[in-house]
């Protein structure tokens, strides 16, 4: 419609019929021709085909016109697509802000991750389209958590919904357990054969880059993920705690829109994975430190059991020393007297008068001497050698909680493991407390330069062993050979009772010592003892 | 005539052992301490020790110890009053353990099998 009667369509004015861009409610357009060629005419190819046909027959000048509205038109592109660029990053960073707010209070794991895939999901920012989170542990990635449609068909009735109920980015990251577990479920096939080695691509690259990476069809990946995405390109987004140590991996794709991602759009990732990986160590260290305040505290409880148990046998035992040395500071007299009044016997005449005073205080001291020496049975036996069920792993247990700093001091690391139900061995509680403390003593002062100290049980036999290893210099074999005869130390302080005392123990308790010993790795004495049969006997050595 | 050394810090008990051993026919020597003990050996030629297990300031064991290793050919005889020790450790550095008693007749017993044994051995 370029010519229109003696003009051109737009120099015509109040003629409805010259444009039929014009609608019905823009009426004042007819008459108000500079703001309908702006409105209208600058995007209409009959006013660039009538500048032509000017220039061509009227007068070159109006090709100018032609040049100025092409570049004022390119010039519009350009800057449409700027702004348009402009307002995804704008998105984006308002998902960020959100995303970093909302994330800062939460120290759940699963909240965490939730809010992590809304945010690289979520239409006005990144938008992808689906997203799986993986936690490494362990040198393993494996797959904990994914948010998105399965097909074209929920996709839509997802976007609906979220356009249906007006939701805002900040509504949609506040966390729903209920879709949490939903979506889990959703994707639990998939989730469990997420399970790969760290070493593994694309997994390894994304670690060792550590940024964001698009991996293409062509890239040679697990073939769990290959078959999985098939030919869909995907991005893979790294978690690092804050020391660079793998946390886990975002994957994202658009399986369905095949929208390809910007340069932009990967920096945004990682800036995104840096948020997340923040808020994901500190829930991680929360649940770390949260579990070992729990072991601590059953530690506590343990301990104090075991503090009055070591009162007792050090109270009993201190008893019974005491009464040995009451025994022993009256023995030495009474054998006096005694003897005494035997020489003496012996001396005088048979018929003599004063026979029978010296046969009265010798009856009299031996009397003594008897009651002292049935009292010192007593004693042994009430405090010394009264035998009980005994939990060998409560015994070591409780010496390594009396040995352990002063260990630490010395540099020396003692190390547990210990197996679990092991079954009781009868015996004196003291004495094989004494006997153990003995032998990792020994096993202590074998590493004056620190090392660790190894201690292990466990059932073999019908019995059960207890092995303490250290990493000394080693015994040499002359020292082997005299190890468990009494007397014999290599130290300076010590009677040289103490191996000995052990295996005396052990052996009455039915049970063996052994040493062994290689120059320059250390030494590792093993015990074995019988274990009490019983109802549990089976179960225990089943375990 | 044999030389027997008895080291014990009561020196009654030392007097008993010395009416008993001395009616026998052996020579008694008297030490109460490690330095009296060590003094006597270096100086005298003893053929058995009578060694008291608990002395009032030190321990008869680590004597015991010192006479094994530098006068490992004089014998000793371990005294104790407690019964205890008699049952947890046997077959000790010593010759032989007695439990201290009035009655001699134990560690005369004990004496004469040792002298016996050592005599034939040289």
């Amino acid at each position: 419609m370029a010519r229109f009667g003696e003009g051109y369509c737009w120099t015509i004015r109040d003629d409805p019929s010259v444009c039929p861009y014009i609608k019905p409610e823009e009426g004042h357009l007819l008459s108000d021709i500079e703001n309908r060629i702006r409105e209208k005419c600058i995007d209409c190819p009959e006013l660039r085909k009538d500048l032509k046909e000017l220039a061509n027959s009227r007068d070159p000048v109006f090709e100018v016109f032609v040049v100025l509205l092409d570049e004022m038109l390119s010039r519009e592109q350009r800057f449409s697509s700027f702004i348009k660029s402009a307002e995804i990053k704008e998105e984006i960073f308002d998902v960020l802000v959100k995303l970093s707010s909302s994330l800062k209070p939460v120290l759940d794991r699963d909240e965490i991750l939730y809010k992590a895939l809304v945010a690289f999901t979520a239409g006005g920012g990144l938008g992808f389209n689906r997203a799986f989170a993986l936690l490494a542990a362990n040198g393993r990635l494996k797959g904990y958590f994914a948010l998105g449609p399965l097909s074209p068909e929920e996709a839509v009735s997802i976007w609906n919904g979220i356009n249906e109920k007006n939701l805002t980015v900040r509504d949609l990251l506040k966390f729903s357990p209920y879709v949490f577990y939903k979506e889990r479920e959703k994707f639990k096939d998939i989730l469990e054969v997420m399970d790969f080695d760290i070493e593994d691509e694309p997994f390894k690259r994304l670690f060792k880059t550590g940024t964001a990476i698009v991996v293409g069809p062509d890239d040679d990946i697990s073939p769990v993920l290959r078959a999985f995405y098939k030919d869909v390109p995907f991005c893979a987004v790294p978690l690092f705690s804050h020391r660079g140590r793998p946390l886990g991996a975002v994957l994202l794709d658009n399986f369905l829109t095949g929208r390809e991602v910007s340069h932009d759009e990967i920096k945004a990732m990682e800036i995104f994975a840096t948020e997340v990986s923040i808020a994901l160590e500190r829930a991680l260290t929360y649940e770390e430190l949260e579990e070992k305040i729990g072991i601590l505290e059953e530690a506590n409880t343990r301990l104090r059991e075991n503090q009055e148990l070591i009162m007792k046998l050090r109270s009993e035992a201190v008893i019974g020393e005491m009464v040995l040395q009451l025994i022993h500071s009256f023995k030495n007299p009474v054998v006096a007297i005694a003897g005494l009044a035997r020489v003496l016997k012996k001396k005088i005449q048979p018929n003599s008068g004063l026979s029978k005073y010296i046969d009265a205080i010798l009856q009299e001291a031996i009397k003594l001497e008897n009651t002292l020496r049935d009292f010192v049975g007593f004693v042994k036996t009430k405090y010394i050698s009264e035998k009980s069920h005994i939990d060998v792993t409560r015994v070591i247990e409780l010496l390594c909680q009396e040995k352990r700093e002063k260990a630490k001091l010395q540099g020396v690391e003692i190390r547990l493991n210990l197996a679990k139900n092991l079954p009781l061995v009868l015996g004196n509680h003291y004495q094989l407390y004494t006997c153990i403390e003995n032998l990792v003593n020994n096993s202590i002062e074998a590493m004056p330069k620190g090392g660790k100290l190894f201690i292990e049980s466990g059932v073999q036999n019908g019995f059960i062993w207890i092995s303490i290893r250290d990493t000394g210099p080693g015994i040499p074999e002359d020292v082997m050979k005299n190890l468990f005869k009494p007397f014999f130390t290599t130290k300076n302080i010590g009677s040289g009772l103490g191996l000995y005392t052990s295996k005396e123990i052990i052996e009455k308790m039915g049970g063996n010592i052994e040493v062994s010993c290689e120059r320059g790795k250390g030494c590792k004495v093993t015990v074995s003892l019988p274990y009490v049969k019983g109802k549990e006997d089976e179960e225990n050595t089943d375990s | 005539m044999r030389k027997i050394l008895i080291v014990d810090d009561e020196p009654n008990v030392r007097l008993v052992y010395k009416e008993v051993l001395s009616e026998k026919g052996y020579e008694v020597l008297e030490a109460e301490s490690s330095r009296e003990t060590f003094d006597i050996l270096n100086r005298e030629s003893i053929d058995l020790l009578v060694l008291d297990i608990k002395l009032r300031y030190e321990s008869g064991l680590d004597i015991l110890q010192r006479v094994s290793k530098q006068f490992p050919q004089i014998p000793v005889v371990l005294c104790s009053a407690y019964i205890s020790f008699q049952n947890d450790y046997t077959s000790w550095l010593a010759d032989s353990y007695i439990v201290k008693s009035s009655d001699p007749e134990d560690l005369l017993k004990e004496i004469e099998k040792i002298l016996e044994k050592r005599g034939k051995g040289l």
